[in-house]
């Protein structure tokens, strides 16, 4: 079996894998780092969405073996101690998640977008995040919270409160 | 343009006692315990509101802190030791005769346990489809059952049934003596969660040369699916209460045929009942403002419940007891600009314009909730409605509220903290809010119907003022 080293939210692990094994199932059921969901099994709702040498994948849709020496961060790894990241901040302040399920996906999706686009427009994010699905919130609250962490992110990267 | 809709309740008596939920894990860790999380530390900016109330207060949610950051337990997460993953094999056809089951090949696998097929449980597995008789004559006696329904995601209907597959690994985990998970996957999901409405309506309208309606027929052919689920032959009977819409009528008659096929059964989703019977009484509206070259908006001015009529008992047979359609719509057709949407579409008529302008008009009112009531007893509703909770003050003057309601994102911990928040005189902060898990919350109905906060949180206030009135 193919032996990789990967780097999970700044901790190194060496595991042994199978060739098919996805980078999720390395995650969730090798790592034990759940705060990943599985939503589908197409490809197609984004809740597993995590960055790989920051950019962010569909870990269901990326090998295990792939992430070989590379980064991968998570849900779990974007919080500073208590201090929430600006986007997960801005998603709890402005309601943008009901169930929850599709959140961890939504907040490393936007994350990534604003590294893209630091000012998205309402267009941009709707856009930028067609690959994650939501059942609960109709996406209104959504597209608010991108906004305002984006806002906030560029505050934070410029050093202002 | 929405309505409030209640019933003329004389409360009912609760029918059953047997718990029921989602998921079988047979012991595991509990919810997660909101003081283990990570908090918030962005001051909080719900300042607005007066300071002595919560109810009506815009809190952020409290359930968010564990949501946000990955931490929480959802039912997938549970891991036991020595656990067993249970896959199921589907028949490929949705309507054929299974001649033969060959389990060898599966059997050889590397790291299979064991294989069964259908009739290694023939004789155990009773009747299975109901939520209630699992516990009751199929498995395993309720005092020895444990459901825990962590986190689960969205409900909107699908996560109301107790399972085959869920009763199955119980046998499972009886036959093998390990616990075994079962995880159903999303193209499962899509084979096997039951359908939310299949019917064909059928609705007539008498009505005065006027618009004024003087009576409402609707036949329904509703597809039941395969087989009944737990409240499948329900659902479009709901709509029998729904079909006159807020509009006063002389007559109605409603008949509907449920018919079983070859497809997957349906039952409750997204407004069971309700939705369909506003379509359809909606449209119906809409083709006589149509016929009798009237504005729809009009038709249903000429029609409707005015507030001077509250409380109104429907032909249907409903007491509505507040609402102000009139008011409400005057201010929908200012916000919208409905005049000058109307005189623009006019104009693009008469230009022949590329581009023309449709305008939808629709009522919408709902009856939801489902407490014990007169209607839910004439309709032999056998869960019977009631919500279960109770209220406890810890030494430290601590609130735990422990509710038989269980949410899937609706925000109920934070609304039921502030019921006892207020009810009881202590901070918000000072509420926590237990749920999902036979082992603390011995009974209740679970979440279904818009009805946690209605009919739960009523249940919730109930027991705060019980022990803000017991003896010291």
């Amino acid at each position: 079996m193919p032996r990789i080293t990967v780097t999970v939210d700044e901790v190194t692990y060496e595991e042994e894998v199978e060739p098919r094994l996805l980078l999720v199932h390395l995650l969730r059921d090798r790592l034990g780092r759940t705060g990943t969901p599985i939503g589908c099994d197409t490809g197609n709702c984004g809740a597993c969405t995590v960055m790989l040498d920051g950019v962010s994948v569909k870990s269901c849709s990326v090998l295990a073996v792939q992430a070989d020496g590379g980064e991968v961060v998570t849900i779990e790894g974007l919080a500073r101690g208590p201090e929430w990241h600006p986007m997960q901040k801005a998603f709890h302040a402005e309601h943008a998640l009901q169930c929850g399920y599709c959140t961890p996906g939504m907040i490393m999706a936007a994350i990534d977008l604003v590294r893209n686009d630091p000012d998205p427009s309402e267009e941009a994010v709707r856009r930028g995040l067609e690959g994650n699905l939501c059942r609960c919130t109709g996406y209104t609250t959504i597209v608010r919270a991108v906004r305002r962490g984006a806002r906030e992110m560029a505050g934070r990267e410029a050093g202002t409160p | 343009m929405t309505g409030r809709t209640t019933e003329n309740d004389r409360p009912g008596t609760p029918r059953g006692s047997h718990e029921t939920g989602r998921g079988h894990e047979p012991q595991g860790p509990g919810p997660a315990n909101p003081a283990d999380l990570p908090r918030n530390h962005e001051p909080d900016e719900d300042h607005e509101a007066d300071e002595g109330r919560e109810v009506g207060r815009a809190r952020r949610r409290k359930e968010d802190a564990r949501l946000v950051t990955g931490r929480t337990t959802w039912t997938d997460n549970i891991r036991l030791p020595g656990m067993l993953y249970v896959a199921f094999l589907r028949a490929p056809m949705a309507h054929a005769r299974i001649t033969r089951v060959d389990t060898s090949a599966a059997r050889s696998r590397p790291g299979v346990v064991a294989a069964f097929h259908g009739q290694d449980f023939a004789g155990e597995q009773g009747s299975l489809p109901c939520a209630w008789p699992v516990t009751e004559d199929v498995v395993i006696p309720d005092h020895r059952l444990r459901v825990i329904a962590p986190d689960v995601g969205g409900g909107f209907g699908s996560k109301l049934q107790v399972t085959a597959e869920e009763v199955l690994a119980l046998l499972l985990t009886r036959r093998l003596g390990r616990p075994v998970k079962w995880t159903e996957s999303r193209s499962e999901g899509n084979l096997t969660v039951h359908h939310g409405r299949d019917q064909l309506q059928r609705i007539r309208l008498a009505a005065e040369r006027d618009g004024r309606l003087r009576a409402v027929q609707v036949e329904l052919l509703a597809d039941m699916g395969a087989y009944l689920m737990l409240v499948t032959p329900g659902v479009p009977l709901l709509g029998a209460f729904m079909y006159g819409g807020i509009y006063k009528m002389n007559a109605y008659d409603f008949t509907c045929t449920g018919v079983f096929t070859t497809k997957m059964p349906t039952d409750a989703c997204r407004g069971a009942g309700r939705p369909e019977a506003a379509f359809a009484i909606e449209r119906a509206m809409d083709e006589l403002a149509h016929e009798l070259g009237l504005d729809p908006v009009e038709v249903r001015r000429r029609n409707w419940t005015t507030h001077e009529d509250f409380p109104y008992t429907t032909v249907c047979g409903l007491t509505y007891d507040s609402g102000n359609y009139e008011a409400a719509t005057d201010q929908a057709l200012e916000l919208f600009g409905y005049d000058a949407l109307r005189a623009e579409q006019a104009r693009r008529r008469a230009e022949r314009d590329p581009v023309q302008l449709g305008i939808g008009v629709s009522t919408f009112t709902e009856m939801c909730g489902i407490a014990p009531s007169r209607v839910l007893g004439s309709l032999n509703y056998g869960a019977g409605g009631w919500e279960h909770a109770s209220v406890r003050v810890l030494p430290t003057g601590k609130v735990e509220v422990v509710t038989g309601t269980s949410p899937h994102g609706q925000g109920h911990e934070t609304a039921w903290s502030q019921i006892a928040a207020d009810a009881l005189g202590v901070p918000f902060e000072d509420v926590s809010v237990l749920h999902g898990d036979t082992a603390v919350s011995h009974k209740g109905m679970d979440t279904y119907g818009s009805r946690s906060l209605v009919v739960g949180g009523v249940a919730v206030l109930s027991a705060c003022e019980k022990l803000t009135s017991s003896p010291a």
